[in-house]
């Protein structure tokens, strides 16, 4: 490490803990002055990296001759006319994305999302994997859930008002138990792991470098 | 002042006791002193390695990484791990950004890993890193389909047709294995549409098992799930790092925070039969 990398690093070091004080005091002058460098450092590098993007995927490509790059460039630059009076212009931008969007999800989704979930499901109840109680269990959550999501009868039908609402109403229990599971994993363990992750990367790898830095061991 | 009163904790105590716990293992790490809570390796950690270790010398690992540098930062160890666990298997990596600053995580993960002097490898021949591509989905559907037509340089100026790695890499028919690694939840979907569902290759993980759980095993055959994830397989690759320490801080944090909950709910149904015996007395 060269000595200017290392002061940055002592740098970069003082800016996170100035971000970190805001667990301990709040709103304050040096977390503002940390935020502030953050927002600007992030936005910076993110209109260079989008400019790369667009010189390697496109430009690159039309100098080396391939004209029909042009097209999407072309596209891309109507969107910027909806700050114009021609704003109608900029719908061809939406609508061409939203197409191309649409067509390449479409017959995935189906497959990853639907046809995955009841093969899975059959499959798992045929062979009893991974084991005969979460075979039938992962069987009925996924025809319950389906039940209770069946948008194409009216509210008032047999699933949900009828004879066969407990159905639907132990779907609505599952997907509480899903997230209940999912707020558990993610929100509250993410909120251990954030501490965690801050003081060992902006704190402990900085100090194991400055000690390797001043040859300490 | 009574003992369930004095019990109250304020935000701010709380804040510092969880930092102390997460200050006392990395204090004892930097003081070279060892200190490893007990740690048992999940099955789908086990998955992740198996699949890696099932590669042969060789074999072509694309890996789409969707994450910012700072998100890199928080799992720097984890990725030096894989990266010398796939290098000691002998296999060819090409790397692709779906992220601005992804291709400044794989410039910054090749210096701090070592790996071109550990394993005496050379960027072309190796391992490829490609320039960001916009577009998410579609750009992952444009990879996919023709690496050539999608980039005509890597990062480093190379003309994609001049790199000897290339040369018999079109598509992802050509490749063994492809692992994903995200910044938002919504990545995953669309990685495991137009990668694993659409050319039947296998696939890995390094993100949130939740995220993965649905296309767990038929589309993705191994996770990293978090921190713990990552801890489990610093562990089995046997090459140690940061999210060992992790692991154990929220180990001990997870203690604090149980303990916690437990005097409170004694407290709190203790405050409570006083109240009622109280007002008993009183009637």
């Amino acid at each position: 490490m060269e000595p200017f990398e290392a002061a940055l690093l002592l740098i970069g070091t003082f800016l996170a803990l100035f971000g970190f004080s805001f667990a301990f005091f709040g709103d304050n002058n040096l977390f503002a002055f940390s935020e502030n460098i953050y927002i600007g450092g992030v936005t910076a590098t993110a209109l260079y990296a989008t400019f790369k993007s667009i010189q390697t995927s496109s430009i690159d490509f039309v100098l080396r001759g391939n004209i029909v790059r042009i097209i999407p460039i072309i596209i891309g630059l109507l969107a910027f006319l909806r700050l114009t009076r021609y704003r109608w212009a900029s719908r061809y931008t939406i609508s061409i994305l939203t197409g191309v969007g649409i067509g390449i999800t479409f017959g995935l989704t189906i497959k990853t999302w639907v046809m995955n979930a009841v093969i899975e499901a059959v499959g798992a109840m045929v062979s009893l994997k991974p084991d005969p109680y979460s075979a039938v269990f992962m069987l009925i959550s996924t025809l319950t859930v389906i039940t209770y999501f069946l948008y194409s009868v009216k509210y008032s039908s047999t699933f949900n008002t009828g004879r066969m609402k407990y159905i639907a109403t132990l779907g609505r229990y599952m997907l509480y138990a899903s997230f209940g599971y999912l707020f558990a994993k993610i929100f509250v363990n993410e909120a251990l792991d954030s501490l965690a992750n801050f003081l060992v990367t902006y704190v402990y790898q900085s100090i194991v470098d400055l000690k390797i830095f001043f040859g300490i061991v | 002042m009574s003992w369930t009163q004095k019990l109250h904790v304020t935000h701010r105590q709380m804040a510092i006791a969880l930092t102390f716990f997460t200050l006392v293992p990395i204090i004892l790490t930097l003081a070279n002193v060892p200190f490893t809570l007990p740690i048992t390796i999940g099955s789908i950690t086990k998955d992740f390695y198996n699949q890696i270790e099932k590669l042969p010398p060789g074999s072509i690992v694309a890996f789409a990484n969707h994450n910012s540098y700072s998100g890199y930062l928080v799992k720097k160890d984890e990725y030096r791990a894989l990266f010398y666990h796939l290098f000691d298997k002998q296999v060819k990596l090409i790397m692709v950004s779906f992220w601005p600053d992804t291709p400044q995580v794989w410039t910054d993960l090749l210096a701090y890993s070592g790996v071109e002097k550990k394993y005496n490898i050379r960027s072309g021949t190796d391992f490829v890193v490609f320039p960001f591509l916009s577009g998410e989905e579609t750009a992952l559907a444009a990879i996919a389909a023709d690496f050539h037509k999608a980039f005509t340089v890597d990062i480093y100026g190379n003309q994609v047709d001049s790199i000897p790695l290339m040369a018999n890499v079109h598509s992802l028919k050509d490749v063994q294995l492809t692992i994903s690694d995200a910044g938002s939840f919504t990545f995953i979907d669309m990685f495991v549409r137009q990668w694993p569902a659409a050319y039947d290759v296998p696939s890995i993980n390094i993100y949130v098992y939740s995220t993965v759980a649905p296309y767990y095993p038929r589309f993705v055959q191994g996770a990293l799930d978090g921190s713990r994830g990552g801890a489990e397989y610093e562990v089995l690759t046997k090459y140690p790092g940061a999210e060992l320490i992790k692991l154990n801080a929220r180990n001990l944090q997870g203690l604090w925070v149980l303990v916690t909950i437990v005097i409170g709910n004694i407290a709190f149904f203790g405050a409570r039969s006083k109240k009622i015996l109280a007002e008993g007395q009183k009637t």
